[in-house]
Formats: structure tokens, sequence, C-alpha cells
């Protein structure tokens, strides 16, 4: 926890000055931003220093391609959708549960093509920032159905980061996948559904605390009309919405929802919700004083509820620099296992069941949190199953892939991704005998370089000497020391 | 950095000495597991062994109640169910009103000898269809419209089992996933095992060199990590030693479920002070076709129950072990018409044991409800929790339920 050395909040949030700008910053700066510390993005973010960095890493967003499996799938999800409007109770039931299985399908195979695009380092970064955005305004397939709709939904995320927050809000607020997660179609004039006026204000913009019931009941009624149909089409119906006047937050007037996350805005709280939220996921599960995060908040409320304002300030200040921040944020499954890919030059397993169960043995699942508050992460992610599961990919990725364990489809997709070029599933045993033949003080300077963010390596070396006996072969002796290297507390933090 | 371990070797010394199970691996690590590190700060010795154990069997996907406890006097049951309705003669009857399921013969017998307890139409208000989330109101215990980021089990362990050290997990869990009953806001040792036959955790001999370094700062997330690894190894060396000694009296079905309280019973009988096991039996999403995959899945269900009270009994260990059912939701009372039942609410929960107080609880659900219609539940499941928590475990449940519920008569 911060204590009395800590900068004062009003310097707190001024940039790093140039001259502490260096390899150790530089690699903190990488391993928050991204997944990992390649000893080639750390060079590209030394040349630049805090916010040239940020610019190359979120400059600009490029767009993820759609995944191919749910395109070709979309006719048949959408000519079902359409047969559903003359099928008898029998047809019904049929079309609805080979809906279900469709987007089961697709909401699979989009989860492995997601996992796909973020591990490639030219969109780490970007998809890092997203899947904050998707833990803060969180909606899950178990409770959208509808894959179309999520895609939809990731797609917003991503155009409303070069924009404003309240901007955000609004595209987020209705899309389909919100409007079906949080029960906004069940809201109407005479029987209200308050699930989303007191979601928006408790978890997505104000925090507990900072409204009351009644601010709730008015909103939601500020919020009726909405309405989606089966094709994923979010419509207003007038005749649904509650025309009369409402009183929120102590203005009254005849609200709708743009007016509604308006007045959201101008509270107090809203200035420190997000910066809060982003101090717990990017710097310290702990949270910072409130001073300064009411700083922050002032800075970011004077520009407009910037994102990119805020992320840059955020990411260049003094603070986020200070070295009692360092090396102590535990890393989450997406961070450790997309990481992991990265740092051992490794393809994603082509085989979305394999490689999200993987992912889900370590406590985390694609568009799927366990409830409408996101992870909570930090220590929450560590326990007896969840190291064994980390341990489990770090096995995985040193042998061959289990081909006895796959399935038609997925040997499929395995040459197919041969073809591609794309299947490095295993360690390249060559640089294992390399690192197998290197002194062990060398070796340990370059794991600890590839690995850590701090890259002291004395104690690994230590480690090292009592892993390897000169009885193992070269790549034995490899694989015994990377394997160790990766079982170190460091390699789970950032 | 700190060298905080040089504190310890009196009483590591004294562990080694006595642990039974090749933990010489702690020797050489720099961190001491956590019961060592926990008695010392306690500055107690290991807390008495208080050795009621709780044994929860989640039935994934939504059982029928409906055909697993058979209304069968009640002619709605025949009207809701023209297809999937079981006839009267096939059932194993409970009395005038109530049969058991034709797969559930051993149930029965369990339930004649007064050591299976039924709660019948067990739910909770504004019920949620969802699985998922009915699944975690019913793992959090939480209203339909709360939500919660910790477990009930995981809130009893932060009520009443802290400051206990002991090298055994509080909570110990069949699968690869922990479950949400046992999430907590304490730090407990919690233990996963891999639910396949015979597969170990995959090999954790790499993990080792994971507790060899130097410790580092005490409250840094670097010390708690080597602690959590260190907690691991050594109830994963104890655990396997222990199910690998274990001889059962009993044949346990070649299940899923059946392996999985097989190694329960192995574990309770080598004396591991763990309080809560679960065990998770799915596949009860029955849409479809459910007839014969309903009899198949209480097929496993009863006879894997009922050669774990056996096998408890066998190694007289009957009266320290309870074990609880418990499903997101029943079934619809009407059938579909794909054979098969959707989403519904109320079902019964089952209690197994040889202190039971009494058989048959709860009042049965009213049938008397339209096509699509659903029950209402009866009883609200955190009474049941409760029951459990205050008659069992002898501790408070209101801090842990967040409330008073009406106990249920089972247990004296």
């Amino acid at each position: 926890m911060p204590d009395s050395n800590l900068l004062a909040p009003v310097d707190a949030w001024l940039p790093l000055p140039k001259a502490e700008w260096n390899e150790t910053t530089g690699r903190h700066l990488a391993s928050r931003l991204g997944y990992s510390v390649q000893p080639d993005l750390v060079e590209a973010f030394l040349k630049g220093g805090p916010k040239t960095s940020i610019k190359i890493a979120l400059g600009s967003i490029n767009g993820m391609p759609q995944p191919e499996m749910l395109v070709g799938m979309m006719e048949e999800i959408e000519a079902s959708v359409m047969s559903l409007r003359e099928a008898d109770e029998i047809e019904k039931r049929e079309i609805r549960q080979n809906l279900r299985k469709l987007n089961r399908t697709g909401y699979n195979d989009f989860a492995l093509q997601w996992i796909r695009f973020a591990r490639n380092p030219a969109n780490s970064c970007q998809e890092k920032l997203t899947l904050f955005f998707q833990n803060v305004w969180v909606v899950a397939f178990a409770g959208v159905r509808s894959t179309p709709a999520l895609l939809d939904y990731q797609e917003r995320i991503r155009r409303s980061i070069g924009g404003t927050y309240p901007e955000m809000c609004k595209h987020l607020a209705v899309s389909p996948a919100m409007v079906r997660y949080l029960n906004l179609n069940q809201n109407r004039k005479g029987s209200p559904n308050e699930n989303f006026a007191r979601e928006l204000f408790e978890l997505f913009c104000l925090g507990e605390g900072n409204y009351t019931e009644n601010d709730i009941k008015e909103a939601a009624r500020a919020l009726t009309g909405y309405v989606v149909n089966q094709e994923d089409e979010v419509r207003f119906i007038d005749r649904r919405h509650d025309n009369s006047r409402k009183t929120i937050f102590g203005q009254t007037g005849n609200f709708g929802l743009e007016e509604l996350i308006d007045l959201v805005f101008k509270q107090p709280a809203a200035d420190e919700f997000l910066p809060r939220e982003l101090v717990r996921a990017y710097l310290t599960e702990d949270g910072l004083p409130d001073q300064y995060i009411a700083e922050l908040g002032t800075q970011w409320k004077a520009a407009g509820f910037s994102i990119p304002y805020l992320i840059s300030t955020f990411f260049s200040s003094r603070l986020f620099y200070d070295e009692r921040f360092r090396d102590n944020l535990i890393k989450s499954p997406f961070h450790y296992y997309l990481g992991l890919l990265q740092d051992l030059d490794l393809d994603v397993f082509p085989s979305p069941r394999l490689t999200t169960n993987m992912i889900r043995s370590m406590g985390q699942a694609f568009f799927n949190p366990p409830n409408v508050r996101g992870w909570v992460g930090g220590r929450h992610w560590i326990n007896s199953a969840t190291l064994i599961a980390r341990n489990r990919l770090v096995q995985s990725v040193m042998n061959r892939p289990p081909m006895g364990q796959l399935n038609a489809d997925e040997k499929a997709a395995l040459e197919k991704a041969v073809e591609a070029g794309e299947a490095r599933l295993q360690v390249d045993p060559g640089w294992l005998t390399r690192l197998g033949k290197m002194p062990l003080d060398e070796v340990a300077k370059d794991l600890a370089a590839r690995l850590y963010t701090n890259p002291d390596s004395r104690q690994l070396e230590g480690i090292l000497n009592e892993t390897v006996s000169p009885k193992m072969s070269d790549r034995r002796k490899g694989v015994a020391c990377l394997i160790a290297a990766l079982a170190q507390p460091a390699y789970h933090l950032c | 950095m700190s060298t905080d371990s040089s504190s310890y070797p009196k009483t590591r010394r004294e562990f080694l000495k006595q642990s039974t199970c090749g933990l010489g691996f702690i020797a050489f690590s720099t961190v001491a597991p956590s019961f060592i590190t926990q008695s010392l700060r306690a500055g107690a010795p290991i807390a008495e062994k208080d050795r009621s154990i709780l044994v929860l069997i989640q039935l994934a996907g939504g059982n029928d109640g409906l055909n697993t406890v058979v209304p069968y006097a009640d002619d709605n049951y025949y009207r809701l169910r023209p297809k999937l309705g079981l006839k009267q003669k096939q059932l194993h009857k409970l009395n005038d009103q109530l049969g058991f399921h034709p797969a559930c013969g051993k149930m029965h017998g369990l339930f004649e000898d007064g050591k299976l307890g039924i709660i019948q139409n067990v739910g909770y208000p504004n019920p949620n269809r969802s699985h998922f989330r009915s699944m975690e109101i019913w793992e959090t215990a939480s209203d339909s419209n709360d939500y919660l980021t910790d477990g009930w089990v995981g809130r009893y362990f932060d009520n009443a089992c802290s400051g206990s050290p002991s090298p055994d997990p509080a909570g110990l869990n069949i699968g690869n996933e922990l479950p949400d009953a046992f999430l907590s806001n304490q730090e407990h040792n919690i233990f996963s095992l891999q639910g396949n036959q015979g597969r170990r955790n995959g090999n954790l001999n790499g993990l080792l060199s994971g507790v060899k370094g130097l410790s580092y700062k005490d409250d840094s997330n670097a010390n708690f990590l080597q602690h959590t690894l260190m907690d691991t190894l050594v109830t994963e060396r104890r655990v396997l030693e222990k199910i690998g000694n274990y001889r059962s009296m009993e044949e346990y079905p070649q299940t899923r479920l059946g392996n999985a309280l097989n190694k329960v019973a192995g574990l309770i009988a080598s004396g591991m002070e763990t309080r809560v096991y679960f065990v998770s039996h799915g596949g009860f999403d029955t849409h479809a076709n459910q007839a014969l995959r309903h009899k198949d899945l209480l097929t496993q269900l009863s006879d894997a129950m009922h050669a774990f009270q056996s096998d408890l009994e066998a190694h007289a260990l009957q009266d320290q072990v309870l074990t609880m059912t418990f499903s997101e939701f029943g079934r619809r009372p009407s059938e579909n018409a794909s054979g098969g039942t959707d989403h519904g609410t109320a079902a019964p929960q089952f209690v197994m044991g040889s202190q039971l107080n009494k058989s048959l609880l709860g009042q049965a659900p009213d049938l008397s409800v339209g096509i699509n219609k659903d029950l209402k539940h009866s009883t609200d499941f955190r009474s049941v929790y409760g029951t459990v928590l205050q008659r069992w475990f002898e501790t408070d449940p209101e801090p842990i339920l967040g409330g008073k519920f009406p106990p249920v008569d089972f247990l004296a």
C-alpha cells in the first residue's frame, strides 16, 4: 500500500521526467500495456519515451477481422431466425435448438479468433484495453446467447476507445448485447425493469453509494422503449417509452437515454470511477488513496472525459513508474497465456475446445465472466487449481501436441495451420538444446531478460544451479531451465 | 528481501520428522507451508480435529425433480406429462403419494433405512432460468437480484475456519475448475484434484523451483504466490499419497461420479481435516429425449451414493459425514414436444448420512398449474444451508447467509 513517501497527489500525474526514462521504466510500461517484455518490443518503446510508446501501442486501433466460421454461419442464423415466424411449436423448438448450437459453435470460434488476434504483438495493447472495458461494461455469452451481438459489442468498444467515455457509454447501452444482457428490452412504460439502470450507476459509471434507489427507479423510466429482435436489431419504440417527467440526481425533465448519461457525467463520482478502475487493473489491485484518484479525475473531467487523454496521462505519469508498483501485479489468465505464447514464440493451438478449456481452468473465460461485476482479479487469480493449470500449460508446450486427443475437425484445423505456417505449438527443440549448452549464468541472464519485468538474474542463476545436473542431455537441461524460470513467482507478476 | 524462513527451523524439522509423505523438498525451500506459518503466528498448537464433514454433489444442468421423486397419486402429474410420466407400478414407493424413479432403487433402500432425506420443492424467490446465473445463486447463496463474489462455503471458511492451521485443505474439489461455492474473502487452502481416472495433476516437479528462491517481502504478491505454490505442492503430495494408500471396502460403480466419491472416501478415511468436499455430476439439461438420459444419470447417482455410504460405514466413518445434492433448478412441470423438459424452478434436494432426524421434509409442490407454467418453491434453499451450518457445523448461519431462514428438520 502507498505510504507517506509517495509523491504528492498534485505531482503524481505529471509526466515522468525524461531522465527517468530508461530500460527499467520501459520494461514496466511494456509489461503493463501489453503481455510481454520481449527485448524487441521494449527496444521500440525505449526509442520514443512514454507518450510516443503509448501512441505506438494505442494510437490507431486495428479492427479485428470477422471470424470466418461465424461469417459462414450468418446466413443460416439469419434464415433460421426468419423461419421462426411461420413455424409451429414443434418446429420452433427445433429451430431454436439449432440456433443455440450455431451460436455456441460460433462463440467458441470467435473466442479462438480473438485469442489469435490478441496474440499478435501489433494488437496486444489495444486488445488488453478492450478486455479492460469488457470487464467494466460487462456482458456475458451466458446471458446474451447471440454471438453476432457479442462481436458487435466488442467492435463498439474498439471504435469508442479513441473518443470520450460518455460516448462509449451511449454506444454500449443500446447495443443488442447489453439490451439483452441487462433486460432493457423488458423495461417498458408501466412495467419498468431496473436491472440496467442499477448497473449503469453501480458498475459502469459511478460506483456504489453515489445514487439513491429513487434515482434508479427514475432512470429506469428514462430508459424505457428499447427493444431488440431476433435479428439483433435494437429499435426505440415510442409507445413503450415513458414520456413523463423524471427527477434524477435532483434534476427534473423528460429525460431519455442520452440525457440520462449526460446527467450521470455531471455527478462528481463519474470523474473518479473510470480512473479508479484503471488503477486497479493496470497499477495495483489495492487501489490508491482517494486524493490521488480525485486529482486524476479532475484533470480527466477538464479534458472532456477523453479516453486517450486518460490513458496517456496515466501511463506517462510519475506515479505509474513509482518503484513500489513494479513487478507486483498478478497476471490475469489471458495475460499469462498470451504472454507465454509471445515469450516462447508459439502460435495459438487451433482448437477452440482445448485452448478455451486451458484458459478456463486458469480462471478466465472469453466474454463469460462469473457475473455482472466482472472478474475481481488480483490474488483471486491464484489458488492451487489455477497454479496447477498454469503449470499444465507450461508442460504442454514443452512437448508435441496431443494428437490422440484431437477430433477430426481439430486435426483438419491443425493441418490448415501447418499449411499457413502457424503451427508453432511446441517450444523450439533447437533453442532448448542451445540453452542447455550455455553456461548457467548466461542462461539465467537470457531467460530473465526475456521473461521477467525485472531482468535481474542472480536469484534465477542460483535456482538453475540446483535444478540442472551434469548427467542431463543438453535438451533436458534446456527444458529444466525453462520450466524452472517459468515456475518463479516473478513470471506470474508484471 | 527478508529471510523470514529462518524463524521456522524447529517447527519445520518437527514437521519433516513427522512427515510420511515424502515432503523432503520442504527442507530445500525457503518458505514454509502456510499451516506452519499460521500456527506460529497464532502461537497455538493445531486445533482439535473437528470432524463434521460435508460432501456436496452438484447435479449440473438442472435435475428434473418431478421425475426423480414422482407424485404418482396426483393426476396433474400425468396431465402435464403424457409421454414422460412414469407409471406407478415401476416406481419405488416412498409413501401413498410419492415414488422414486425406477433407477433409484439404491437410494430408495437408503431412504427406507433412514439414511437418505428428501427435502421437497426447494428453490428461491424470483427464480432465474439461466443455468449459469441460477447455479451462481445456489453457490453464492444470494438473493435472485444480488451478485456476490464469494460462495456460501467460502464464507463459512471465512467465519469459522480461520486461525485453525492445518496441513490439509479446508475445501477440496474433484474437477478442474474451482466451484464458486468455495470463493472466499480470506485465503484458505482450497485444492482441486483432476477428476479423470488415475490422472494426476500433471507433472508438478517443475514447480518445486518456484519455492526454492529467496523469500520475498511479507505483503508482496511474490510472497503470496510462493506460499500458495508451497501449499499446492504439499497438498498434492499428501492427497495423492492418501488416495494411493486407500483400499475401499466397497465396489464403486466405474463412473466419473463413482470414482470421484471413491477418492473422497479415501481422503476422509485417511483422517484429512478437510471440511467440505465438492464433486460434480453433469448432464441434467434434458431438453430432448429425456427418458433414457435421465435414467442413466439417476442410475449413476443412486449407485454411487449408495457405494459411498456403504464404504463410509465399512470404515466406521458414517457419523462424521453428511452428503448433500443440489442443482441449479428443476425442470418445467409440463413436458415439451421433443420428449424433454425445459428449465424450471424448484426441485427436491437429497441429504444422506447416519445422523438424519427425518426422511421426508418440506411441502410437496402444487401441480395444479397450466401448461408451461412453473412450480412455486415451498422451501428456500438457504433454509437447507442454514440447517447444515447450524446443526452440522455448529456455526451461526446468519452472517454467512446474510439473513435468517427457518431451519429444516433433517438434522436434530
